[in-house]
């Protein structure tokens, strides 16, 4: 890997671009009638539009030939008449990202719309599509298990069409269909997977399906598993999700841009601050905008802050899952250190909206550097603490050790992002393979784990609250002086598409914003890290003992605000 | 006969024991959950004032917070997690989006205040509250328990304790 890196760098230092174009013709020239356009946007970034009968043809042949392993999203934009269906793929090895754009007609009325499935060539596909039908409504044919994700089962239409208002009432009434109204006890009854179904309808006598959630408090908010056991193991496995859908997607498409930027923070309410960074990042590409370098700094402290707080919340939950609420205590406590440098900075303690276009809400305040320092003296030395209950203690080390093995061929085919892939071996962090801001002035390390159990997972978050330590340390020496807001607009953002890619705390977020130039978004698409790491998880349950389940899904961090969006 | 009949001079013990042991159903649906988390964690601790965090089941708790935005899917649970508790029953809508839907209000999946789906007794503002803001909620739970026990104490012989009733318009 390290090979390769240094290689392409040496490569790129000649003409920063080459790889990529390389890339592009290639597309083209394999698919010369099917691809139409093939551009290079900017470094690390290509887009190509195809023919819709191509689509599947060009995704094989980006996997097989060019080395596009990862599925980051599949999402779509409605046009009124036809949906630019998109597909954004990522290589591990080549660290390039590639965007398949293709178009699909749609009637006026909200109507199913047919399209091939990709879950043969991806299987990360598999969630990502359902959720395209669920709120686009494109049926995708062949999928194994096509059922709605986000919303509920008796839900007819498909909110996110421009056929729709806010209120997911059809504009023209004649057109689509109202959302429900009622919310009985019996309402909105799920469906069984069509594996299950397509069995034996008898159930075997030793097979038990056992539902837990949505209330419950081992999957870390709303969210339902129900398992297939035999005995205590689990064949099979199902995860409900849609308990949070608070519809952000649609609500980006109501508000102005600057209107927007208290949600990132509820988008994923743990790690609030680098949310932020990935919504105004996409906003500053958009429109061009030049960040003044201390505010960079300042991003860059708050974001790695940010970072020690998220991971200590999972320290302190991976304890409550395990029975050890020593942890969960300690966790907590050390996390409102962080909190309260959050309230000095920006007023706010959880979910403070401090990130402008340009730069950041207010400069930092009197005293914020020494402060930071003891916080983060105090973060380390506690880090040891921890260490005692947690990775040098038998009984700890029972339930996580060798336990939820991922092999690296899986984690990368089943989409998984974040220090769960890098706690099965791939060091992929944004941060290192596509720097943004000034994170490649930082000396700093990406911890990678050798056997992708459980531990290694727990492992990773720990190595990385160290590595932020560091990060914060040599950004505080070096802070600039200088303005910390640089000139932005605020209402009309000019026209096209762009998309931001941030390492948050769960893996790599992403927002993939489309404008054509009026105060309000087209598309708003949030690629979340937690939603594909849960559909990972759900993976990793089959097989395991049902007390293990719960220690799996609780290793992969999962917000329920991020995954429902 | 009801057994506050034979038990009114338990009653007192009743009132002093719940209102000083309250047992909320943790009910962390988004954002606001992680700031109840930290409400009986250590530097708010809650545990002081007897309100003992994180009860997992319906059945073993007094009062309900509900710490986050209702969605339609969300609905029919909360409204089943509240007809399983045991009464007298109280609710705190916790944080915007309980109480009215906050900035999630008036989309397709968002209900619009948790009122429209059980009664609830404590609206605590914010976005979402602070520690010490739901330790004055629940502390206003205190009072209602006070009051709720006095109502029912000074009814007639052959009263019985009744549930608080639900609205009539509601869509439940």
């Amino acid at each position: 890997m390290s090979a390769q890196q240094s290689a392409s760098t040496a490569v790129q230092q000649s003409d920063p671009l080459a790889l990529e174009k390389t890339i592009a013709s290639s597309l083209k020239a394999a698919f010369p009638t099917a691809v139409k356009t093939a551009n290079v946007v900017r470094r690390r970034r290509m887009r190509i539009e195809c023919t819709p009968e191509a689509t599947l043809d060009v995704l094989k042949y980006s996997k097989n030939q060019l080395g596009f392993d990862h599925l980051n999203y599949i999402t779509a934009v409605d046009w009124g008449k036809a949906f630019d269906l998109i597909y954004n793929l990522w290589s591990i090895q080549k660290m390039v990202e590639l965007e398949v754009k293709t178009k699909v007609a749609h009637g006026e009325k909200d109507e199913l719309v047919d399209f091939p499935t990709s879950t043969g060539v991806y299987q990360a596909a598999d969630w990502f599509e359902r959720e395209v039908y669920d709120l686009f409504g494109i049926r995708f044919v062949g999928h194994p298990d096509m059922r709605r994700i986000l919303l509920r089962e008796d839900w007819t239409s498909h909110p996110l069409r421009k056929l729709y208002d806010r209120r997911g009432y059809p504009i023209d009434p004649k057109l689509g269909q109202p959302p429900p109204q009622t919310w009985r006890i019996n309402e909105g009854k799920l469906s069984l997977p069509k594996k299950w179904l397509e069995e034996d309808p008898e159930i075997e006598e030793n097979i038990l399906t056992l539902n837990f959630g949505p209330h419950h408090p081992s999957t870390h908010g709303p969210m339902m598993v129900r398992a297939r056991l035999d005995g205590e193991i689990i064949i099979d496995a199902d995860v409900v999700i849609g308990y949070l859908h608070r519809n952000h997607e649609k609500l980006g498409e109501n508000n102005t841009w600057i209107q927007l930027l208290p949600y990132p923070d509820r988008t994923n309410y743990v790690s609030p601050i680098n949310w932020e960074w990935a919504y105004v990042m996409a906003v500053e590409e958009l429109a061009g905008v030049e960040v003044p370098e201390r505010a960079e700094y300042i991003r860059v402290i708050m974001a790695e802050l940010d970072r020690i707080q998220s991971h200590l919340m999972y320290l302190a939950t991976a304890g409550d899952a395990v029975g050890q609420l020593t942890g969960f205590v300690w966790g907590l406590r050390d996390r409102e250190l962080v909190l309260d440098l959050n309230e000095m900075v920006c007023g706010a303690r959880m979910l403070p909206n401090y990130f402008r276009f340009g730069g950041v809400n207010r400069d930092l305040p009197k005293g914020f550097a020494e402060r930071t320092r003891q916080v983060v003296d105090t973060v380390e030395k506690h880090l040891e603490e921890f260490s005692y209950i947690y990775e040098k203690n038998p009984v700890f080390l029972k339930r996580f050790e060798g336990v939820g093995v991922l092999s690296p061929q899986d984690a990368v085919e089943w989409g998984a992002v974040g220090p769960g892939l890098r706690a099965s071996g791939i060091p992929f962090d944004v941060r290192k393979d596509d720097p943004y801001s000034v994170y490649d002035r930082f000396d700093f390390d990406v911890p990678v784990g050798k056997h992708g159990d459980n531990l290694d997972r727990f492992m990773m978050r720990v190595e990385e609250i160290k590595q932020s330590i560091s990060i914060v340390r040599q950004a505080l020496k070096d802070l600039p002086s200088g303005p910390y807001q640089g000139k932005a607009p605020t209402l009309s953002i000019p026209e096209g598409e762009a998309s931001s890619r941030v390492e948050t705390p769960r893996g790599e977020g992403s927002y993939y914003v489309v404008s054509n130039g009026s105060p309000r978004p087209v598309r708003m698409k949030i690629k979340s890290a937690a939603f594909i790491n849960v559909y990972v998880a759900k993976r990793m349950m089959i097989g395991q003992k049902l007390q293990d389940a719960l220690v799996i899904l609780g290793t992969w961090d999962p917000v329920l605000g991020e995954i429902d969006r | 006969m009801s057994y506050l009949d034979e038990l009114r001079g338990v009653v007192t013990i009743i009132k002093w024991g719940q209102k000083n042991s309250l047992w909320p159903l943790a009910f962390g649906i988004a954002c606001c959950a992680i700031e109840m988390m930290q409400t009986g964690a250590s530097k708010t601790d809650a545990e002081r004032l007897g309100m003992l965090m994180q009860r997992a089941s319906p059945r073993q708790a007094d009062v309900m917070i509900v710490a986050g935005t209702v969605t339609k899917k969300m609905a029919p649970v909360v409204r089943r997690l509240y007809e399983q508790m045991l009464e007298p029953k109280f609710v705190v809508s916790m944080g915007a989006c309980a109480t009215s839907g906050g900035p999630f209000r008036d989309l397709y999946d968002v209900v619009d205040g948790v009122d429209d789906v059980i009664p609830v007794d404590v609206y605590v503002p914010g976005c979402p509250p602070r520690p010490e803001a739901l330790v004055y909620g629940l502390m206003k739970i205190q009072e209602l328990i006070d009051a709720y026990y006095e109502e029912n104490q000074n009814k007639p012989v052959s009263g019985k304790l009744e549930a608080p009733s639900v609205k009539p318009s509601l869509s439940g």
